[in-house]
């Protein structure tokens, strides 16, 4: 079944089902802008357009990356986050925050996001990021089957 | 999707800015329009599908925010010509942007844009010359 080489052009790691990609976010045109930039792409997009709507699609659904806005109003990015945290839930989480958030961002990557995404940000930043996220998921995978929480420390650079 | 969308930061979102953001998003387009007014992004079309920032684009710092460094056209379409010549003067020189295009609404100002290589779309002169050839036609 599995003849193709490990190390593909695919601009996303082979799996044996598209990548799912949630896009959380209170803001039309940025769902938009993420659901154009990763059309290319070959993964399924969902959309949540609030806190509470995302806890509900990961609850609902099996996502395997996370497109996080930390500012919504009602439950926010940051609450969200935790909350997967807390579920233990195998999703990589990309935070995407406002200018002059740097203080945010950084408490969500000590939370355990993975990346993190300021806006404005172009279709190919966006792209970059999924496909660095899903590339680092599939390796975890592949190296470490043991593991199944799939929980990832924080990262150590300051 | 054979070409790379440019980057284009568009100044003001007015009846024109919002125009032009909404068309050039649409045109598939990597967009990010700044307007003082949050209320002005309700003019943005549905299915625009670029950034929005609210903020006084008279201030570097918003301009940074919306990484004019790395825009490859900017539109300054404020409706102030003094804002827009500034707009434009900082994407020519502090941030090297390329293409930059300004709405200009004084045309004996246009020399000052021409100093610093910015193209000026006049709403006056363009149209007087839509009224010219509508009353020329008329004429025929």
């Amino acid at each position: 079944m599995n003849e193709r080489n490990q190390g593909t052009e695919s601009p996303v790691p082979e799996r044996a089902r598209p990548a799912t990609v949630l896009v959380a976010d209170d803001e039309k045109n940025v769902r938009l802008t993420v659901a154009e930039a990763l059309a290319s792409e070959g993964v399924r997009i969902l959309t949540a357009v609030s806190g509470e709507d995302a806890l509900q699609r990961l609850a609902d659904e099996d996502v395997d990356v996370l497109l996080l806005d930390l500012a919504m109003p009602g439950v926010d990015g940051i609450e969200v986050l935790r909350e997967v945290v807390r579920a233990a839930q195998d999703v990589a989480v990309v935070v995407i925050s406002a200018h002059g958030t740097v203080a945010r961002a950084v408490e969500a990557m000590k939370l355990g996001a993975m990346e993190f995404l300021e806006k404005p940000f172009s279709p190919e930043e966006l792209r970059q990021a999924v496909r660095q996220v899903l590339a680092r998921q599939s390796n975890a995978a592949a190296e470490l089957p043991v593991n199944g929480s799939g929980a990832q420390g924080p990262p150590r650079e300051g | 999707m054979n070409v790379p969308a440019r980057y284009v930061a568009v100044i003001g979102c007015g009846r024109l800015g919002s125009t032009i953001a909404s068309a050039l998003s649409q045109q598939g387009e990597s967009v990010v329009v700044i307007d003082r007014e949050e209320a002005a992004f309700s003019n943005l079309s549905a299915e625009y599908s670029g950034f929005r920032i609210q903020g006084d684009a008279a201030e570097l710092s918003v301009l940074r925010e919306a990484k004019l460094d790395r825009a490859d056209l900017v539109c300054a379409a404020a409706d102030r010509d003094n804002l827009n010549l500034f707009v434009a003067q900082a994407a020519r020189e502090l941030f090297g942007v390329g293409r930059v295009a300004a709405r200009l609404f004084d045309p004996t100002r246009q020399p000052v844009f021409e100093e610093v290589d910015v193209l000026t779309v006049s709403p006056t002169m363009l149209a007087a010359e839509a009224f010219l050839s509508v009353i020329q036609a008329g004429d025929g």
